[in-house]
């Protein structure tokens, strides 16, 4: 249960950082950043997808695995089924931010702070998603 | 759904979670810093091209580019409030022609040159009107136009000082924020315009 607890805190990590940065890309309000990574990247075309800012997409997957998280803990759930699909929802979002990290790099060329924190934190998470497989 | 001690406890770990990041968000919000005015000399250093009254004290600066089709939109808005107000307000041009437009670069050297036979502003209307159809062949053809001395013309157009000077006008106007034409400021602060009517409100409270 310990490295459930620890995927909980994460994700509650991952929502913060993606609702603020989020709030900043819909009210074009200054974000905190180590250098002007963080504006570069908010402006640039490639953190939309299909008209979607980026940090949304990264809202709703830490929210799944919050919630996961959470369901996990209560009586009467299948527990294996909920750590399989935390790992499938880990996964994609490990790839996500690994394609977004690409991006930042080759594409914008800037990189925001809070995009590697949260690809850090991702990447985190999946690994102990897997963890938490492996332990059975 | 039945809550565990462990379901407890996470949402123990949520509850201090919003509770800090609305302590966070009371405690870290400023109220918007008042804009501060950038200086009369640096929005208009020597060889800009002014209209209007240059001892007024009130001043509308814009950082334009002529082949920009937002700029040609404002043009009339501008253009009437610079003749309304000719006794009260400075209008300065400074050039800031963006990458993806073509024939930018040429155009803003183009009425630098005009500028130089004391034709800057008629040049700018010129332009303006001829937008649609810039090429490689439009400048001579507007110099001609303006009945300008051709060969002064092209001379002035390629010499270095004149890129010089619209590479600088660019480069402070990136140094001061500016990403986007038309940026206008007035008396040294930037507007922030959703509207010609908030040009038009600007000028006209500030005078």
């Amino acid at each position: 249960m310990r490295i459930n607890r620890i995927i909980f805190v994460l994700s509650l990590l991952g929502i913060s950082i993606a609702i603020y940065v989020l709030q900043s890309f819909l009210r074009d309000t200054p974000i905190v950043c180590l250098n002007s990574g963080c504006e570069l990247v908010r402006k640039n075309s490639a953190s939309y997808i299909l008209g979607i800012p980026v940090p949304a997409f990264g809202l709703v997957g830490y929210s799944f695995l919050a919630i996961l998280a959470f369901v996990k803990t209560t009586k009467n759930t299948n527990k294996r089924t909920i750590s399989r699909l935390m790992l499938g929802i880990a996964t994609f979002g490990a790839l996500f931010v690994t394609w977004f990290t690409y991006t930042e790099l080759f594409v914008i060329r800037a990189v925001c702070t809070w995009c590697a924190v949260s690809t850090v934190n991702m990447v985190t998470i999946f690994v102990l998603t897997i963890k938490n497989e492996i332990d059975g | 759904m039945k809550l565990t001690g462990e379901s407890k406890f996470l949402l123990g770990i949520v509850v201090v979670t919003v509770a800090l990041i609305g302590a966070a968000i009371f405690f870290f919000s400023r109220p918007a810093a008042p804009l501060q005015a950038l200086p009369r000399g640096d929005l208009i250093p020597a060889g800009t091209y002014t209209k209007g009254n240059a001892s007024a004290s009130a001043y509308l600066v814009e950082f334009s580019d002529f082949q920009c089709p937002a700029c040609q939109a404002f043009k009339p808005v501008v253009d009437e409030i610079v003749e309304q107000h000719k006794d009260n307000l400075l209008f300065v041009y400074r050039h800031f022609p963006l990458e993806q437009h073509e024939f930018a670069m040429d155009a803003a050297k183009t009425a630098e040159a005009a500028g130089a036979q004391g034709k800057f502003w008629e040049m700018y209307d010129l332009l303006f009107e001829n937008q649609e159809r810039f090429s490689s062949t439009t400048w001579p053809q507007l110099a001609q136009q303006l009945k300008l001395d051709n060969n002064q013309f092209e001379t002035v157009k390629s010499t270095p000082t004149t890129s010089d000077r619209i590479n600088r006008d660019r480069s402070y106007g990136l140094q001061i924020g500016v990403n986007s034409t038309p940026t206008f400021y007035l008396n040294g602060v930037k507007l922030t315009l959703t509207s010609y009517e908030d040009l038009r409100r600007a000028v006209e409270n500030a005078l």
